[in-house]
């Protein structure tokens, strides 16, 4: 199927179905639909940070059901433990007056798990995510247990400027896919959101997606083509955020500590052949990596104390970068 | 697909041969500017001085860079296909498809596929205008040299009637621009190039004739000037003073040159008043020395010899008339005639007539030495029309402690033998400072200790105008919160 003409006009029909589903729930967000939509397909993760009540849980529970898969949701507190988040063992009497141990697994073993508020756990608590979200396993005690596929990860965050949370480790911060910022809606989204929800009934979300089709597209993603230009732009730009490194742009020597790491060129590799799918082509352009380079690179970059005293941000430098960044050949 | 495949690549190479005929004519034209180098050059020097063979150095040149910039600037056919996609907006399809098609093993099994969805866009998008014909900027310097040629050829036709590309253009050029003042320059070079030798030969005579001089003054016996007693004339010891040996390594300009300037200043101040004095000094140097006589040689090296010899005169006229002068106002309030006291003085004199202030003094006394001996003819008559004796008059250092008049200049000895005297001790002092050692015991009360220093309270808010902090002044520790307070304070504003 992978080779006829018809996969790319189904899976195109499919995202757009998929899309128009949750049109009917969320108002606007095009590009945060976009880019969960983007990390479900290619396998990875998506860290949405903006204040509360713009529709993140809603969002994630719109997509669940147009997809029918499982959902889980975690509010994340400052006392709540890695066990409450993996699962644990249960102590468990048989018909006969035994005791046994039962392993009782926790909200991570979903496809689908909202993980809210996810800076307000401690470090330690956020750290039992990473094998998950890496390694689709979790381990408890000696025995590992494979997470089923799809599995994304959604985690909301509230500007770190807010009081009691806690940052999230840089090794967390990388195995997300993509970092979306959720912004206010405009005046006529907010005029479409007080329509919907003061109609007596909410618009039903259906099933158009079933789980093996979703592992399709994601099969059919893996096989679209990247070009050596379009590889050699997004390993160029990486580069171009070390500022250790020779080739690396001016604003990034002055304002970030750490670049982004090889994750990053993957990122952008594969949101890029998602997104040129759900455009109908069959290649990755230089725009598919222009359009993910903020939201594949802002969280990767860890900027100096130069940058936070002028206010500069991940997405001012990643533009400036961007915007001097040289194509082969044109 | 076969087709798909022939049509990207066709479309690609015949894009690949637009842009490649483009950067030859680029190109081209470079050499052919290079190459016109050579005629021009030819047209300036002739083939007097540029042999008609370099020509063809110049184009061999030419079509070197030509070449070169030809084989390196030229396009791949990815390049060219990536060139495409940029100015059609096809979203790198035809590259990545050309690509793909060009290397199969690298391809995956949407690559046919690909190839198939890339080969409308290529065939539907014009070569024209994804590869513009660009005006090339070699063609502005290509202009500039034919015109410069064209200039050249031109002007060498118009001053040479039968067109010769033997002699150079310059001469010939400047032979028709002037005619015959071309020669009269020549000539008027020459001629200044005799001048300058001969005037150097005058001023080498000059410095001989300065050095026989100053070997002659030097043989003459040298009288001290005596404080007391002293028959010589203030004439005569006045040439003495000009005779002073030359200090080592400095001229005699150097060595007077400060005392002149002292004596120049000396009859700005002096007003009127001074003019007079001066003009009759002048006048008597105006009369011919038996030196400026002796001299066989005439001319401005001499004059200006004898100009220096003459200001040096009157400098040391004017400073013994001043101190003829002072001695009359000394010799008017005290005894000038106790032998003593002279002898003192001719010991001190020597000092206070260094001093500085001597010279302020001196133009006081100029103005005195006027009024009262009105205008006399030369510095002995000056000297002679005030009363008292001779030898103190003679003496210039009579002047210094001869009366309570002058007592300033025992007060600065007095505070210069004082200041010696505080200096030895104060050198004994640090000597013994450095070999002193022991220790000290400091008896305080007893009581609350209390800081003497006020502690100066230091507060002031980022918004405050005066209220800043550097970076590095925040120590390491405190940077985190340094860097929220900013942090919160940028979302405030």
């Amino acid at each position: 199927m992978v080779e006829t003409e018809r996969f790319l006009q189904v899976v195109t029909e499919q995202i757009r179905q998929i899309r128009d589903e949750i049109g009917k729930v969320i108002v606007g967000h095009e590009d945060v639909v976009e880019g969960v939509l983007i990390a479900l397909v290619a396998g990875g993760h998506v860290l949405l940070e903006g204040v509360p009540g713009l529709g993140k849980t809603t969002l994630l529970r719109t997509l669940g059901g147009a997809m029918h898969l499982d959902c889980s949701r975690i509010q994340f507190t400052p006392d709540l433990m890695p066990a409450d988040i993996v699962g644990s063992m249960v102590l468990e009497s048989d018909s006969v007056g035994g005791k046994n141990l039962r392993f009782q697994p926790g909200p991570i073993f979903a496809h689908l798990v909202l993980a809210d508020e996810i800076n307000r756990a401690t470090p330690r608590t956020q750290s039992a995510l990473l094998e998950a979200m890496q390694e689709r396993t979790v381990t408890t005690g000696t025995v590992t247990y494979p997470l089923e596929d799809p599995f994304l990860v959604m985690a909301t965050q509230n500007p770190l400027e807010m009081e009691g949370t806690y940052p999230l480790p840089e090794a967390q911060l990388d195995r997300f896919l993509l970092k979306l910022l959720v912004g206010y809606p405009s005046q006529t989204e907010m005029e479409e959101i007080v329509e919907r929800t003061m109609a007596a009934d909410q618009p039903p979300v259906h099933q158009v997606v079933t789980r093996d089709q979703i592992l399709e597209i994601r099969r059919g993603a893996h096989d679209v083509l990247v070009a050596p230009h379009v590889r050699d732009f997004a390993i160029r730009l990486i580069l171009a955020t070390q500022p250790e490194r020779a080739e690396s742009h001016a604003m990034a020597k002055q304002y970030i500590r750490y670049g982004s790491s090889p994750r990053g060129a993957q990122s952008l590799i594969q949101g890029g052949r998602v997104r040129a799918l759900m455009r109908g082509r069959l290649n990755v352009s230089l725009d598919d990596l222009r359009a993910l380079a903020l939201p594949a690179l802002r969280h990767r970059l860890i900027l100096n104390f130069d940058a936070h005293a002028e206010g500069k941000t991940a997405d001012q430098v990643v533009t400036a970068i961007l915007e001097s960044l040289p194509t082969n050949g044109v | 697909m076969d087709s798909a495949a022939t049509t990207i690549s066709g479309v690609v190479q015949r894009a690949r041969r637009r842009r490649l005929g483009h950067l030859a004519f680029e190109d081209g034209v470079g050499a052919v500017t290079i190459g016109l180098l050579g005629p021009a050059a030819l047209l300036v020097l002739g083939t007097d001085l540029m042999p008609e063979a370099l020509l063809g150095l110049f184009v061999a040149a030419g079509l070197a860079v030509g070449l070169y910039r030809w084989v390196h600037g030229r396009p791949s056919a990815y390049g060219i296909a990536q060139r495409l996609d940029s100015r059609w907006d096809t979203r790198d399809q035809i590259s990545t498809a050309y690509y793909f098609n060009e290397h199969p093993g690298r391809a995956g099994p949407l690559a046919r596929l690909q190839l198939k969805l890339a080969c409308p866009l290529a065939s539907v998008g014009s070569v024209a205008v994804a590869l513009p014909f660009r005006f090339p900027k070699a063609l502005y310097a290509l202009a500039g040299t034919v015109a410069l040629i064209a200039v050249l050829f031109g002007l060498r036709y118009s001053v040479q009637s039968p067109l010769s590309l033997k002699p150079p253009l310059p001469p010939m050029v400047m032979q028709a621009l002037l005619g015959d003042r071309a020669d009269d320059l020549l000539a008027d070079e020459e001629t200044s190039e005799e001048l300058a030798e001969a005037s150097d030969q005058a001023a080498a005579s000059v410095r001989e004739e300065r050095e026989l001089e100053r070997d002659s003054r030097e043989e003459q016996p040298q009288p001290m000037p005596q404080a007391a007693g002293g028959d010589q004339p203030p004439d005569a010891l006045a040439e003495d003073l000009v005779a002073v040996p030359e200090v080592e390594g400095l001229s005699v300009d150097e060595q007077y040159g400060d005392e002149l300037a002292t004596a120049e200043g000396e009859g700005q101040e002096g007003g009127l008043e001074q003019e007079g004095l001066e003009g009759d000094l002048d006048k008597g140097n105006d009369e011919p020395s038996a030196q400026d006589a002796a001299s066989p040689k005439g001319g401005a090296d001499s004059e200006t010899s004898d100009d220096l010899l003459s200001r040096l005169q009157d400098a040391f006229q004017k400073m013994l008339s001043s101190m003829n002068l002072e001695e009359q106002m000394t010799g008017e309030a005290g005894d000038p005639s106790s032998g003593e006291q002279s002898e003192q003085q001719a010991q001190a004199g020597a000092q206070a007539q260094a001093s500085a202030g001597e010279g302020q003094e001196g133009g006081e006394s100029d103005s005195q030495g006027q009024e009262g001996g009105g205008t006399p003819e030369n510095p002995q008559e000056l000297s002679q029309g005030e009363g008292g004796s001779q030898g103190s008059n003679l003496t210039p250092e009579g002047q210094a402690t001869s009366s309570a008049g002058s007592s300033d200049g025992s007060k600065e000895l007095a505070e210069a033998a004082l200041d010696q005297a505080l200096g030895e001790l104060s050198e004994l002092y640090s000597r013994r400072a450095e070999e002193m050692s022991g220790e000290v015991l400091i008896e305080t009360e007893a009581g609350p200790q209390e800081l003497q220093t006020p502690y100066s309270p230091s507060e002031a808010s980022h918004r405050d105008p005066g209220g800043a902090i550097r970076r590095d002044q925040i120590p390491h520790a405190y940077r985190h919160f340094i860097q929220k307070y900013f942090e919160a304070l940028q979302e405030k504003n």
